[in-house]
């Protein structure tokens, strides 16, 4: 989502964590905007005896049902040499149970009308689905079906690898994702943080039944996973929900230490030639901070001024003043360890230099002499006012909540939100920019065309290096 | 569908800008059928009042106090088609134009001082319309008003703003056509299928149009579509309506109406023998896509149409993914569609393959299951099926204020009563199998496709 609708998930919380409160079914004003707490919607938490954490959320507006489930496994918990696992397992929940194929899955999820998607991430698996009302039943036992019952034939990891080696080996035409994932392994280097979700091409052509068994068996486990449940609803098919998967069987799943990243030293250029491309994406950046980190409202505040929003400085110089690109932001990617802090842009190959020098001048700037109270306050006002947006709908808000208690964020976070943001000092801001943001030591990675954009590149820093395309499959 | 797939958007990267389905409406209370169940239909009805100005200017309101949020769209009547050749992209260039400040809200002030309020603002150019919209928080919504009121008829357009936002049309170009394999299929495949209408030309435009584009022009542009009689306003979310009438007499109630000519447009001729065109780019895998000319937007063909691109091309258990993807494995990626625009449509169908993938066997296998739609009934419940999933995208286009606004302004821009929609589900409810059968037989004729092919450079396809 970082890259289409970045907007929300800047203002709460970042690509990995969005964070919102909800609202009663009539609107209070004064109390959203005038700084105080507010209450959040009704919504009811249980705890299985498997413990399993089910959270309900009933929303009467529409006819709809959905369930979302979370699961604590992600890239960082696949074997250090096969990454992709977990993206794989999650791909293969429905393509094959004890009761049913593939095809006769896909046709009955298609026939009540169903959304159907699940995926690995970083740090964590989803699995979602939503019907109509009247289809709830069957979405449930679909979906609880694909959870616990997935067989993973060999007939399907075959298809399921080679799909994915023929994205892969694709990936390299859609040249916003790859300059992300160029940047990823170049900034987060051996780090797990480093690893693609879908995988390499050396990964995945390595990933045997058994990676996928194992990871199975370990991970989607009751006990490490918390489902959502949030639309028109009956007591019946809440009470079915904790039937259902109180039958889930749990198991001691294994805990994962994880060191942070090494921080960056030096301005390194990174250029990952592609011919034939008129465009130059780039992404500039350094090692930014952890979800629990104390800074990580001052920071909000802070990169809203930088890139956040439409009218942020880097938006401001490089767009609107310079004509130089169509979109220029900045974001933090916020783990359980420092996630990336990431500028991301585009222009024409023959103004690639003067875009990253534009780039690297705006924040040097902001570093150097901070941000005005004036412009806090703009920033407070935007997020105060964006904040509604991001738990307007209960699927919205449900999806927040899963992931605040996957870093275990307390939901006062959201009650205090607007609060805390009245509270935040501009001395605070400009502290948080001192510490987090940084122009001398930052990584910066160009996908172009090299032969039309070396030469610019190279007269940035003297730690330049060049790669192929190809070594990032 | 009525879905502005090439809707460019000022920017895209900020705010998903593509939009939704049509989603019906109705100002009544929901209807119990004969066994006292309420259809879906009925359930996701909600209040609308729709009133005009003296100059023109058609408002819709929807009052929903879910959350303390106002979606704020107005669109114009205006689109890439209205634009004359030698100067396409001037809608799209000129929407940009619009945040560039105008008579009470000068230059540079537009963005800031939405954004400082907590509004998030975007629009979007399509062959047929322009929208431009603000969500934010229901406290702003006179500000907002007096901004959107404010442009409509005092924009004021400078060389330099022009200059450098001229530059920002062309990054975006690059981006969404140059370097994107799927944005060049799309263009290529309109610029096949259409040779006399203006959708053959991409929204976005050609370079050396946007480099004719003067200040003079762009006022001239203004002035000839940007007027309250040309506009559709929909305000939806925390709003009381009776508040907002008097806002809208205030604000919009002194601006003056003007002439809108309209141009006689060529219209496209039947196509008569099939059309390819193919070409080459440095990319992984081939990626082709058919079209075929299909009634304009509104005909009564359209439902059985989009239900049949529904079967065809929609979710992993369409007939096209099933085969393409899971069966023959060699393709990564199906989709289809039935777009209706304004005077024309294009029934499109887009298919990515694996690298390598053998190309003839994939082509022959969407011509034979556009060959099998057009000659073996679907069968009851693959038709159920399809009804199943339009409805299930009905409910999820309502699920926000700004999903409401925009399905509510489309369906007013397209028809000029957006109670058409109310009739849209019954629409789909009552296709048979029969009627999808003669839709497929009439239009999707292979002598009357286009196709277009882009292959990788270095062969293998």
């Amino acid at each position: 989502m970082r890259s289409v609708n970045v907007l929300l998930a800047f203002v709460l919380g970042a690509s990995a964590v969005i964070t919102a409160g909800g609202c009663a079914s009539t609107s209070k004003i004064g109390s959203w905007f005038g700084g105080s707490t507010y209450k959040l919607p009704a919504y009811e938490e249980k705890k299985l005896p498997n413990g399993l954490q089910v959270l309900y959320l009933p929303d009467n507006s529409l006819p709809y049902v959905s369930l979302s489930l979370m699961v604590k496994v992600g890239v960082v918990n696949d074997p250090a040499d096969v990454p992709g696992v977990s993206a794989m397992v999650a791909e293969l929940l429905d393509k094959g149970t004890t009761r049913r194929s593939a095809p006769k899955i896909a046709e009955d999820f298609g026939q009540i009308g169903a959304d159907y998607e699940a995926y690995a991430s970083t740090e964590y698996s989803m699995v979602t689905a939503s019907a109509l009302s009247t289809k709830a039943d069957e979405l449930l036992a679909y979906v609880h079906e694909v959870v616990t019952e997935p067989t993973f034939s060999d007939a399907e990891i075959e298809r399921a690898r080679t799909r994915t080696l023929a994205s892969l080996r694709r990936l390299e035409d859609n040249s916003r994702a790859f300059a992300d994932r160029a940047f990823n392994a170049f900034l987060f280097e051996s780090h797990p943080y480093a690893r693609p979700v879908s995988g390499t091409i050396k990964s995945v052509t390595n990933i045997r039944k058994k990676h996928i068994i194992q990871h199975y068996l370990r991970y989607y486990r009751p006990n490490n996973a918390i489902l959502a449940v949030v639309g028109k609803y009956t007591p019946e098919f809440a009470a079915q929900v904790q039937k259902m998967f109180g039958a889930w069987e749990q198991r001691e799943v294994p805990a994962l230490e994880l060191e942070g990243p090494q921080v960056v030293k030096g301005r390194q250029v990174l250029l990952v030639d592609k011919p034939g491309l008129v465009q130059a994406q780039v992404r500039v950046g350094h090692i930014g901070i952890e979800r629990q980190s104390e800074d990580f409202l001052a920071v909000r505040v802070a990169n809203t001024i930088l890139g956040g929003a439409y009218m942020s400085r880097l938006n401001n110089r490089v767009r609107i003043q310079l004509g130089l690109t169509y979109s220029i932001y900045s974001w933090f990617e916020t783990f359980h360890k420092p996630g990336a802090f990431e500028i991301s842009t585009f222009t024409k190959n023959e103004s690639v230099g003067q875009t990253v020098e534009e780039i690297l001048k705006v924040v040097s700037e902001f570093k150097k002499n901070g941000v005005t109270a004036e412009e806090v306050e703009a920033a407070k006002g935007y997020l105060k006012g964006v904040f509604p947006q991001a738990i307007e709908t209960p699927e919205k808000l449900a999806n927040s909540l899963l992931v605040l208690r996957f870093y275990g964020v307390p939901d006062s976070y959201l009650k205090n939100y607007l609060r805390d943001l009245d509270s935040l000092s501009v001395s605070a801001v400009n502290r948080a920019i001192k510490k987090h943001f940084d122009d001398e030591n930052i990584k910066i990675v160009v996908y172009a065309n090299a032969k039309e954009t070396r030469q610019q590149l190279q007269a940035l820093s003297d730690q330049f290096a060049e790669k192929k395309a190809k070594e990032f499959q | 569908m009525k879905r502005p797939l090439t809707a460019k958007c000022r920017r895209a990267l900020f705010v998903f800008c593509f939009l939704v389905a049509p989603v019906v409406f109705a100002n009544t209370e929901p209807k119990s059928t004969a066994d006292g169940k309420t259809s879906i239909g009925d359930q996701i009805r909600f209040n609308v009042e729709k009133f005009q100005l003296p100059n023109g200017l058609t408002v819709l309101l929807h009052e929903d106090h879910s959350a303390p949020l106002v979606a704020y769209h107005t669109w114009f009547r205006v689109g890439s088609k209205d634009e004359d050749p030698g100067y396409t992209g001037i809608a799209h260039l000129f929407e940009h134009m619009m945040f560039k400040g105008a008579k009470r809200y000068g230059p540079g002030t537009f963005d800031r001082i939405l954004q400082a309020n907590g509004a998030i603002n975007n629009a979007f150019t399509s062959y047929d319309y322009t929208g431009y919209y603000e969500i934010f928080p229901s406290s702003k919504l006179e500000l907002v008003m007096d901004i959107e009121s404010d442009r409509m008829v005092n924009l004021q357009i400078t060389e330099d703003s022009l200059k450098s936002e001229r530059e920002v049309v062309k990054e975006e170009r690059r981006f969404r056509y140059e370097d994107n394999p799927t944005g060049t299929l799309h263009h290529l495949l309109f610029n096949t299928a259409f040779k006399v209408h203006p959708y053959r030309w991409p929204v976005i435009g050609s370079m050396e149009d946007l480099n004719r584009v003067t200040v003079e022009k762009a006022n001239e542009f203004y002035r000839m579509y940007y007027a309250p009689n040309n506009a559709v306003l929909v305000i939806a979310g925390d709003i009381k309506p009776a508040e907002v009438k008097k806002l809208v007499h205030k604000y919009y109630g002194p601006l003056r109406s003007q002439e809108v000519k309209r141009k006689e447009l060529p219209q496209e001729p039947p196509q008569k023998a099939i059309r390819s065109y193919q070409t080459t780019k440095n990319i992984q895998s081939l990626q082709f896509a058919v079209g075929y000319h299909v009634p304009k937007s509104g005909s009564e063909e359209a439902y059985a149409l989009d239900l049949l691109a529904n079967i065809l091309g929609g979710g992993n258990s369409s007939r096209l993914h099933q085969r393409l993807v899971y069966r023959e494995q060699i393709a990564t990626s199906v989709r289809a569609g039935n777009l209706t625009m304004q005077d024309s449509g294009l029934f499109q169908i887009y298919v990515t393959l694996k690298p390598g993938a053998d190309y003839s066997q994939a082509q022959k296998a969407v011509y034979g299951e556009m060959w099998r739609a057009a000659n073996i009934k679907i069968k009851d419940a693959e038709l159920e099926k399809a009804k199943n999933q339009v409805m299930k995208g009905y409910v999820d286009a309502l699920k926000t204020v700004h999903g409401k606004a925009q399905a509510l302004a489309i369906n007013e821009i397209y028809y000029g009563d957006y109670e058409r929609l109310f009739k849209d589900l019954e629409q789909y409810e009552k296709v048979t199998a029969d009627q999808i059968m003669q839709a497929a037989k009439k239009y999707l004729n292979p002598y009357q496709s286009t196709l277009v092919i882009l292959k990788p450079k270095s062969g293998g396809n």
